[in-house]
């Protein structure tokens, strides 16, 4: 097991460091000037240049990334070109709401695709395992953005029983405020989780030991929770860990819409100031936060399964 | 985003594909995926014979029509018209072949890098197998969309790019499979017995890997088709999808937000058409892995 | 066979259908309790200003029952009586006011902190922190006599330290695009607390318009603070600092130690929202979240004037959409094909039509201004003028890259969409990309492009017409030795009545031989809680109406 953890440690970290090469690279690959962006149209060539001096652009790329990297184990990786405060203080503002509402999102879609993912396989090709899965498949072919203005629409103006943006001060006021987007952002990946769930526990039903245990005669419910659920459930939890990474992923789209003052909110606006010192952050700090879920979930799974460790 | 696709219990072979055809037939979703996806695919080809109007003809004295509008003259604008006075239908029939090809060379490049990279790391094997694997880890670490906004942002727009983009985002998954398929083929007796003869590689890789990888891919192709087409709409709303001078669904809905509230149309029309092209798409690979499975069927 | 296609269209379209129903439902007419004021006077150039103060006025009562009861909601967090929030799109980007990189931050900062004038409309000037002050005849040297005790938000004077201190930090910045607002100041002498000598490197008639931008720090605080004492935002202006949370909102609470007077119902808080996107900022306002959304399109306008319980208001602004092509590289320096593009503009459908409001111009001011030449009339389109012209010139069939930015108006991707395929059909190719404001800059800066589309202020001659800015972006008149004399003398052009003349000969020049075409002004619309129960500009007391009125800071509501 400790030589299995630490292998898998080995490989998070060069996935880390591959990614900070990544992060370095692609904003300094970008057609153009970085000091330009802090200008306005009117700005003289004089001032670009102060400007460029000013946040160091000036030097060679190598130093740069050294630069980048040390900086990075320090926890330090610059200030934001457009606001000029540090890109770890304002992840930090901006993260907690994320996993909020990412966890809004997770826990919702879990609750609700594991009983739908279960009866659907059940009812295979009848009526229900139809309407489940139309349900889940549109919410994964729905536009989330489009989804989501729609919503805000309707709970929102029409009906106005929940607020159409932001964060709330303040618990329940909090938590209405994630109803809306933490229904839009969880709802693709309930949609993965009911076919997911659905398909697993198709599969297993299929097993020989499922099988048997029906040949025995065990009621039906027993050998759904006791035999078929357990089994299906395995993969399904893997899948639940590495997702919260996807979730978050996802959170750019939902928390453009709903001005959830979030990380993926910060992603566009960064993207959109060309704000490269953000971007790189953003990137590594996605790519933390997806490793450590998939590394922690790894040792859970290795830990309940033994036969994983040896592969 | 660009999540890969749920597992594949697979590696059924493609040569039982004929010999099933009653099995495909009697898979409800597949059929019904394929005949959204082949009306769509009809609908792009003969969009200059189908569309009621130009489709990037303005009349602005007549924008935001409704539905079923009708001018003297001229036939009836049945899905209305948008900000600009053009004809919604026209456009969505037209969109749809930006949307298609989009997806389609999309899922190609995609399709094209995972297979290479998987089928290398999962035959190779030892280091190359580690590195091309470390590789698919860094790629899973950062969320799809994410990658997508920042290599648009270097390249700019253009609908190459976002097929571009979509391609570099949407291997991982391809290479995921196709490493499991050749794992699974390379340590079958056969496949031992062969090379244990001194077979070369590629009359393993010709006889034996690729058809055992054709199902798989086209099951997970059409599953990322639709999720393609999906994230076409997504970049459109961020500002960095296909060009506006181009109609394409994604652009149609994002453009069309603005007027969700005032007028529905504008927005909501191309959106159910997208959702139902995505659906079928979903269908259709979903249907299609059910009909290639047997174990699921009873 | 498409059973479930058809259910998840109709699903879809269900949703749709009862959002645009209920979105127009509540449509029981507003009375018209909302008294619309012209406030700014009309009054000369360059003379001290007197303006009549107005305010936001509170209502908590004064709304009719049915209102109340069809607004009756759960969910109004933020409407504690005294406070108006309004939204727009950008959050706070840098706190430094001297810095100001992205327009939003303008009202932020102009509600906070004061200069020692301030704008008071169209290219006028009124008092702020300096009470009057006076010219020497060398026309160079300044005197600034400061308005006495007044403090600063944390209780200190201000000094004629602080007002040196903040406009040479503003001359000295390494970024920041206000910079060049202080470019022309040599020095700035204390002459005894309350005087300052400002003096200038040449005859300065734009001054008093551009020396607001020295918004005026406490030079003592930011001894003490360090180099990112601006973080605390103390500053001198009607509304004092109270809670900053990035993304999420920016809080003033009154100060009641300012040195103006409020109005009587004035708010006693004030806080602005940062929505992205255009939609949901309008469902903030329909859903009692905020109280103000500012610039809107016609249509959600419409809608805000149906809605119970909301109003629109619809306020004169100097906003103007042009593009400008770059006149110095083929084919744009053909100029038949440059006069081609002014007939190539629908100007009448985009006013009429696509955006529903506005006016179309001729040149880089509204029709009213002294600074329009009154003989000049906007082109029209005419497609056979411009396919004359175009077989006149050289253009090739060459592909223009036309770009423009992200809703820096409400319309003006719609616009640029339109006129692209205006000009397709005439045989005038171009792509259009719509771009981030930065990635537009860039761009821009580093000459990427044919055509670009952007919005500007249209009154602030001195500073549009300044052969620097003009070589910036275009590259071209200012390469003309005619046109760079007439720019340079008015630069220096000390007398208003001069001025004027200059002004109008060089608009006169830039309509014969144009690079930048001036589609139209419109008003800007605001959709508006009926909380609020007047909604004015007041210069120097509350800035929410941003548009180019506050961002071009030189202007006046017509």
């Amino acid at each position: 097991m400790l030589l299995y953890a630490r292998r898998r440690a080995l490989t998070s970290v060069i996935s880390i460091l591959g990614i900070s090469v990544i992060a370095f690279l692609l904003p300094r690959l970008a057609p153009g000037d970085p000091a330009l962006v802090l200008m306005s149209d009117d700005a003289t060539d004089e001032i670009i240049e102060q400007t460029r001096e000013f946040w160091g652009l000036n030097k060679p790329l190598y130093e740069q990334y050294y630069v980048f990297i040390v900086r990075a184990v320090q926890l330090d990786l610059g200030t934001s070109l457009v606001t000029g405060r540090s890109t770890i203080e304002t992840v930090k503002d901006f993260f907690p709401n994320t996993i909020k509402l990412a966890l809004v999102a997770w826990v919702w879609s879990v609750v609700v695709s594991i009983p739908l993912g279960i009866l659907a396989a059940l009812n295979r090709n009848k009526v229900p395992d139809i309407v489940i899965r139309l349900f889940a498949m549109l919410g994964r072919g729905m536009p989330n953005f489009w989804l989501g203005i729609m919503l805000i629409l309707l709970f929102a103006v029409v009906w106005n029983i929940l607020p159409a943006f932001g964060i709330g001060e303040g618990f329940f006021d909090q938590a209405k405020h994630l109803i809306l987007p933490g229904f839009v952002l969880g709802s693709s990946f309930m949609a993965l989780l009911v076919r997911m769930v659905r398909s697993e526990m198709l599969e297993v039903l299929n097993e020989d030991y499922v099988r048997t245990a029906r040949a025995k005669g065990l009621a039906n419910r027993v050998v759904i929770y006791r035999h078929a659920l357990r089994n299906a459930l395995i993969p399904v939890v893997t899948i639940l860990g590495l997702e919260i990474g996807g979730l978050i992923g996802g959170s750019i789209i939902t928390e453009t819409v709903f001005a959830y003052p979030g990380l993926g909110r910060l992603t566009v606006q960064s993207i959109q100031g060309l704000d490269y010192p953000m971007v790189q952050t953003l990137v590594l700090i996605f790519a933390l936060i997806y490793i450590s879920a998939s590394f922690i979930v790894d040792m859970l799974y290795g830990y309940l399964d033994p036969r994983i460790r040896y592969q | 985003m660009m999540q890969s696709a749920p597992p594949l219990s697979s590696e059924r072979t493609a040569r039982s594909l004929p010999r099933n055809l009653k099995r495909f037939l009697g898979e409800r979703s597949l059929l019904l995926g394929a005949a959204v996806l082949i009306t769509v695919g009809l609908m792009a080809l003969a969009a200059p014979l189908v569309s009621p109007h130009d489709p990037n003809a303005m009349k602005p004295s007549e924008r935001l029509s409704e539905p079923g509008f009708s001018p003297e003259g001229v036939p009836p604008y049945v899905f209305g018209t948008d900000f600009l006075g053009r004809d919604v239908l026209s456009r969505i029939i037209y969109g749809a072949r930006v949307s298609l090809v989009v997806g389609l060379f999309a899922v190609l490049g995609a399709g094209s890098i995972g297979v290479v990279v998987g089928a290398v790391a999962g035959y190779y094997g030892k280091w190359v197998d580690e590195v091309l694997m470390r590789l698919v880890d860094m790629g899973l670490a950062v969320p799809g969309l994410l990658l997508a906004l920042v290599i648009v942002m270097l390249l700019g727009a253009g609908m190459w790019n976002v097929v571009l983009v979509l391609s570099a985002t949407g291997w991982l998954g391809f290479a995921r499979v196709t490493r499991g398929v050749t794992l699974s083929v390379k340590e079958r007796d056969f496949i031992l017995a062969a090379r244990s003869y001194g077979a070369a590689d590629s009359r393993i890789i010709t006889r034996h890997l690729i058809p055992n990888l054709i199902a798989p891919i086209i099951v997970l192709g059409s599953q990322q088709l639709g999720v393609f087409i999906y994230a076409e709409s997504s970049l459109s709303f961020l500002g960095l999808g296909v060009p506006l001078d181009t109609p394409t669904w994604g652009s149609m809905i994002a453009q069309g937000r603005s007027y969700l509230d005032t007028s529905w149309w504008v927005s909501t029309l191309p959106g159910i058409v997208l959702t139902i092209t995505v659906l079928g798409a979903f269908y259709f690979g979903d249907g299609l892995r059910d009909a290639l499975d047997p174990r699921l069927r009873r | 066979m498409s059973l479930k296609a058809v259910m998840a269209g109709s699903a879809s379209l269900l949703l749709a259908l009862v959002v645009a129903c209920g979105g127009a439902a509540p449509a029981v007419p507003a009375e018209p309790v909302v008294i619309e004021r012209e406030v700014i006077k009309e009054v000369p150039r360059d003379v001290v200003v007197e303006v009549e103060k107005e305010v936001i006025r509170e209502v908590t009562k004064e709304v009719p029952v049915v209102r109340e009861v069809v607004r009756e909601a759960p969910s109004k967090p933020d409407l504690r009586p005294g406070k108006i929030s309004w939204t727009s799109g950008q959050s706070l980007a840098s706190p430094d006011s001297h810095v100001w990189a992205v327009g939003g931050d303008f009202q932020i900062f102009r509600n906070t902190f004061e200069g020692i004038t301030q704008d008071t409309g169209y290219g006028t000037s009124g008092p702020a922190l300096a009470e009057d002050w006076s010219l020497d005849p060398d026309n160079l040297t300044w005197t600034f006599n400061l308005r006495r005790n007044v403090n600063f938000h944390n209780g200190d004077p201000v000094t004629a330290e602080d007002v040196r201190f903040s406009i040479l930090r503003l001359r000295d910045s390494p970024t920041g695009n206000l910079k060049f607002q202080a470019g022309h100041v040599e020095d700035v002498i204390v002459v005894d607390p309350e005087t300052i000598r400002l003096v200038t490197k040449a005859p300065s008639p734009t001054n008093l318009l551009f020396i607001d931008a020295g918004r005026v720090y406490s030079a003592k605080q930011a001894e003490q603070d360090g180099e990112r004492f601006f973080e605390s935002f103390i500053g001198t202006g009607p509304w004092k600092f109270d809670e900053w949370v990035p993304g999420t909102k920016f809080s003033w609470v009154r100060n009641d130690d300012w040195w103006g007077d409020f109005a009587d119902g004035a708010a006693t808080n004030l806080e602005h929202r940062p929505i992205p996107e255009p939609a949901t900022a309008v469902a903030a306002v329909l859903s009692g979240g905020v109280d103000i959304v500012i610039r809107l399109a016609n249509e959600p306008a419409e809608k805000f004037g149906e809605a119970a319980g909301y109003h629109s208001v619809s306020r004169p602004s100097n906003a103007n959409t042009a593009f400008c092509v770059k006149a110095n590289t083929p084919p744009f320096d053909d100029a038949k094909l440059r006069l081609a593009m002014d007939y190539a503009i629908d100007r009448k459908s985009i006013v009429e039509d696509i955006t529903g409001f506005g006016t179309a111009l001729a040149v880089r001011s509204s029709p009213d201004s002294p600074w329009t030449p009154p003989e000049l009339e906007p082109r029209f389109f005419d497609a056979e003028r411009v396919q004359q012209l175009v077989s006149e010139s050289n253009y090739d069939g060459m592909e223009f890259r036309f770009i423009t930015r992200t809703r820096r108006t409400p319309k003006d991707v719609e616009i640029a969409e339109f006129m692209t395929a205006t000009w397709k059909q005439l045989g005038l190719n171009a792509t259009l990309e719509v771009l981030g404001d930065a990635a537009f800059s860039q761009r821009r800066r580093g000459g990427d492009y044919e055509i670009f589309l952007t919005s500007w202020g249209l009154t602030n001659p001195p500073h549009n017409f300044n052969a620097h800015m003009i070589g910036h972006q275009i590259g071209y008149h200012a390469t003309h030795p005619d046109f760079q004399e007439l720019t340079e003398a008015m630069a220096t052009e000390m007398d208003p009545g001069k001025f004027d003349v200059m002004v109008q000969d060089i608009q006169r020049y830039l309509y014969n031989d144009p690079a930048c075409y001036h589609i139209f002004t419109y008003p800007n619309l605001y959709g508006v809680s009926d909380r609020v129960q007047e909604l004015v500009n007041v210069p120097g007391e509350i800035y929410i109406l941003y548009d180019q009125t506050v961002l071009a800071p030189h202007s006046r509501g017509q």
